[in-house]
């Protein structure tokens, strides 16, 4: 039996080793608390796109913090649209209002087309004050990574082919994180992997109709294959849950919101893999 | 939830025209039928049965337009949640400017109570549903009755702005072809609509060879794959006419871009005999009419080959892989004759008049032949546009001479009867325009023959002039489709002459891109324009983006409105905002190919180009 531990953006030129090491203390953590261990004979993989996620970011030559003001003006209008579907989903799930964005805006003077971008910018300074911890950097550089992602297929193809070589004969249970969520779903929805026990998506942004939207007609990934999406309701990044408004398949995603991420954006792997509930799951899926 | 929704529409009383009396029962008919088929569907049933009163809107029996947006808007939803959508609507309709409408109980009272059929599908092509089927049981034809000038058509597909563009085959399936009239007859004791008669036989009762195949996990089923219903239906209406004596012609319109396994619904009972594996193309490559099989493919590789059929044209296309015939246009009273060389068929009818003049001093006009110029104008402070022969009689082309376009303008033109358009000038190019009683029929760009672009052009002259001339015909008739990567590839290797490309035919290749669903080529044409004359072509721009780009500031868009009239139906699902002078050119459009409008509009069109 294997355990897959799929990772999300921002590790590039890290150490695959050392990053292996904290989801499995964080995972031990949780075990313990629980009062449960892994079974014997369990071998853990952390397949590692970091560098080659880092790398195809800047050779797509994305848009870093301050040139997304100038892709809102039109420059790359898929990119643009991308960002205003999520950062006005984000809106309405955060009940931040109209008035309080308004008093982000720097200008009286509001563009009455269809995207103003200006009001988008607001939106993510909002985001700023309301969320601790969470700043607009983060999220922004997050969605542009899975803008890129999903929408770059030479990008696709090279993270994937990475963690697809993971993929073996051995019966496995795969724990993915963040945009590793949405690579597991890439690759598991397409291609039967009958030796896959589980999935366990922790914070995860499929929820997003902007992301999801990137995905096509959405399907299980397997029906007889069990995956559960636990998050914390802080957790900006995982806005939604995988349901039926925001991710109708069938038969029907467990989801588990009552997980309380102790990291301070509420989104660390090390807040959710700690969990006991999590730990259990991670058991019981091998068992 | 199934993995499929349909909404079913049946409207007897509609847009004030004599009531139906099969419309509301059929939708009813359709909707259970769809209830009890597999896969299975979830249903939204809006029919008029039981309405009292014709034309209002205020019997609760009434379908209105938002009853409609309301049901689609529960199935179209984001993320999509269904792998097929339906819309099947059965009622008056209307066909006029080349826009197709379907009418609701209210209408025209309320002139908003009509629904946008292509406005609607285009936007159904964003909606992320792989597969949306409107089928049309509706007449296709102008009414002395009722105008679109009166009704103010609405589209009723979502826009939503998280799912990617261009991402959902939309096929549709109409009972009649343009301007004609589809009927509903007794047939087998019951008045029922033909196409939806039809329609309901096929999967009651295929032919062996339209099935294929659906491998399930409790055994295999049979299904009648969209592409191949098409003669089968029109076989079945030809039937049910003549068995019942009438003296009718319906002769349905089908466009199929979704794939060779998409269908509607399964069989009721397995085929008789094996089904057929040969899913390659649809079922009849020569339309629903033309029993002759194609032509020996005998091209070599790397050529075409001109192939004709009464009035339908087709081409073989040889790579050094695969031959592919493609064909087009192939409808009307000859369709029964065999495909034939068309290098030597005296029935092509090339488009460049040969005594028109080659050039201008300036490079760049416009020829107008078959009617008198009253006026024309160019755009003010863009370009200085001279009418050179204004004594010009009813044999004569007039001349229109432009200089100083800075690469691209436009020019408005009022004939002496009324009627106006408004057409792009082009750096380097005569463009001429040909004008029969629908408006501007043809209209081709050539380089001047003292313009570097003329040597290139020359030496592939005639290839591009037939292909044109072809292309008119079919796409004015609504029978050009793209059906494959391989005719995609050659519709855009085609266009191109050398460097340049013919600027009618990159506008035609657009639209035809955009009815198959293929956006990433529209990109290239336009891209590939752009390089050529410097500037957009309004329909150009408006398919291959729904939202301005940033781009879009360094060409100029020209002209200011869709050149092609069937452009106007999409200007809201495609967000365009025209010139304010323009804005109502829709309620004065011809039915002409290319956009003419009616006497009555011509000074809003001259405010336009000489003052805004």
């Amino acid at each position: 039996m294997r355990l897959l531990f799929v990772h999300g953006r921002a590790q590039g030129g890290k150490d695959p080793n050392a990053l292996k090491q904290v989801w499995l203390k964080s995972l031990e953590e949780g075990l313990a608390i629980a009062g449960t261990s892994l079974p014997t004979g369990v071998t853990v993989d952390f397949p590692f796109y970091g560098d080659v996620l880092d790398a195809e970011v800047e050779r797509l030559a994305a848009p870093n913090r301050n040139e997304v003001s100038a892709m809102g003006s039109g420059e790359n209008d898929a990119y643009s649209r991308f960002m205003v579907s999520v950062l006005t989903e984000v809106q309405k799930n955060a009940s931040l209002s109209d008035a309080e964005i308004r008093s982000e805006m720097d200008s009286d003077v509001g563009a009455m087309g269809p995207e103003n971008w200006e009001w988008v910018q607001a939106i993510v300074k909002v985001l700023d004050k309301r969320f601790p911890g969470l700043t607009s950097l983060t999220f922004e550089v997050f969605l542009r990574d899975v803008f890129l992602y999903l929408t770059s297929r030479t990008m696709r193809r090279k993270i994937n082919k990475i963690i697809e070589a993971e993929l073996t004969n051995e019966p496995t249970v795969v724990v993915s994180h963040s945009l590793g969520t949405v690579v597991c779903y890439d690759i598991l929805k397409d291609r039967n992997f009958q030796n896959v026990k589980g999935l366990i998506t922790l914070g995860s942004p499929l929820g997003i109709k902007g992301v999801s939207g990137h995905l096509g007609l959405l399907r299980h990934v397997s029906p007889k294959r069990e995956w559960l999406n636990a998050y914390d309701e802080r957790d900006i990044v995982a806005l939604n849950p995988l349901d039926e408004e925001y991710f109708p398949v069938n038969p029907r995603i467990s989801n588990n919101n009552r997980l309380k991420n102790k990291t301070d954006n509420r989104h660390g792997i090390v807040g959710y893999l700690d969990d006991p509930s999590i730990a259990r799951k991670i058991v019981e899926m091998m068992s | 939830m199934k993995r499929r929704a349909a909404v079913v529409i049946g409207v007897n009383a509609g847009g004030g025209l004599t009531p139906l009396d099969s419309a509301a029962t059929t939708a009813q008919s359709v909707a259970q039928w769809l209830n009890s088929v597999e896969p299975g569907y979830d249903v939204v049933l809006l029919n008029d049965a039981g309405l009292t009163i014709s034309g209002t809107s205020e019997d609760p029996k009434a379908v209105s337009v938002t009853d409609i947006n309301k049901a689609v808007l529960k199935f179209a939803t984001s993320p999509p949640k269904y792998e097929l959508m339906l819309v099947y609507y059965c009622g008056h309709g209307l066909y006029e400017a080349r826009s197709d409408v379907w009418l609701m109980n209210a209408a025209p009272l309320v002139p908003f109570e009509a629904v946008n059929v292509n406005g609607s599908a285009d936007l159904a092509q964003d909606s992320g549903i792989p597969t949306v089927v409107f089928i049309s049981d509706a007449c296709r034809n102008a009414t002395s009755n009722l105008s679109l000038s009166e009704l103010s058509p609405v589209n009723i597909f979502p826009k939503h702005n998280d799912i990617p563009t261009s991402v959902s085959k939309v096929d549709r399936i109409g009972a009649t072809a343009k301007g004609d009239e589809a009927y509903e007859m007794p047939i087998d004791g019951q008045k029922q609509p033909l196409l939806s008669y039809a329609l309901r036989k096929a999967f009651s009762d295929p032919d062996p060879n339209m099935v294929i195949e659906v491998p399930l996990s409790e055994g295999v089923r049979h299904a009648v794959p969209n592409r191949r219903l098409e003669a089968f239906l029109q076989r079945t209406i030809n039937n049910a006419i003549d068995a019942a004596g009438l003296d009718i012609n319906q002769r349905i319109h089908v466009s199929i871009p979704s794939a060779d396994d998409i269908y509607i619904a399964m069989v009721a009972e397995p085929a008789a005999s094996a089904p057929s594996s040969n899913v390659k193309t649809r079922g009849d490559p020569f339309g629903p009419n033309i029993s002759s099989g194609p032509p020996e493919r005998t091209t070599k590789p790397g050529t075409t080959k001109w192939y004709s059929a009464g009035k339908g044209f087709g081409f073989n296309v040889s790579d050094n892989n695969e031959d592919i015939f493609i064909s087009m246009s192939a409808i009307g009273d000859n369709s029964d004759q065999p495909w034939q060389d068309a290098d030597s068929s005296e029935n092509l009818n090339f488009d460049s008049p040969p005594d028109l003049p080659g050039h201008f001093e300036s490079e760049c006009g416009l020829t107008v032949t078959g009617a008198r110029i009253k006026r024309v104008a160019g755009k003010y402070g863009s370009s200085k546009v001279t009418y050179l022969n204004p004594e010009q009689t009813d044999d004569e082309a007039g001349l229109i001479r432009a200089w100083d376009l800075n690469h691209a303008s436009e020019v408005a033109v009022e004939l002496a009867d009324g009627r106006s358009f408004l057409l792009p000038l082009l750096e380097g190019y005569l463009g001429h325009v040909t004008v029969d009683i629908r408006g501007v029929s043809k209209l081709n760009y050539m380089p001047a023959d003292t313009n570097f672009r003329w040597h290139q052009f020359s030496e592939k002259r005639g290839r591009i002039e037939r292909l044109r001339s072809h292309l008119t015909v079919a796409i004015d008739e609504g029978r050009f489709t793209v059906e494959s990567k391989e005719q995609a590839d050659w519709l855009g290797n085609e266009i191109r002459s050398g460097k340049a490309l013919d600027p009618v035919l990159g506008l035609f290749a657009v639209w035809s891109y955009m009815e198959a669903g293929r956006r990433d080529r529209i990109s290239s044409v336009r891209q590939y324009m752009r390089q050529d004359i410097e500037a957009d072509l309004f329909d150009v721009r408006m398919l291959s983006r729904r939202t301005p780009d940033a781009e879009d500031d360094e060409y100029k868009l020209i002209p200011a409105c869709p050149i092609l009239t069937q452009g106007w139906a999409l200007l809201e699902s495609r967000e365009q905002i025209l010139p304010h002078s323009l804005k109502e050119g829709g309620r004065f459009l011809e039915n002409s190919l290319f956009t003419t409008f009616k006497a009555g509009f011509a000074d809003d069109l001259f405010e336009y180009i000489l003052k805004e």
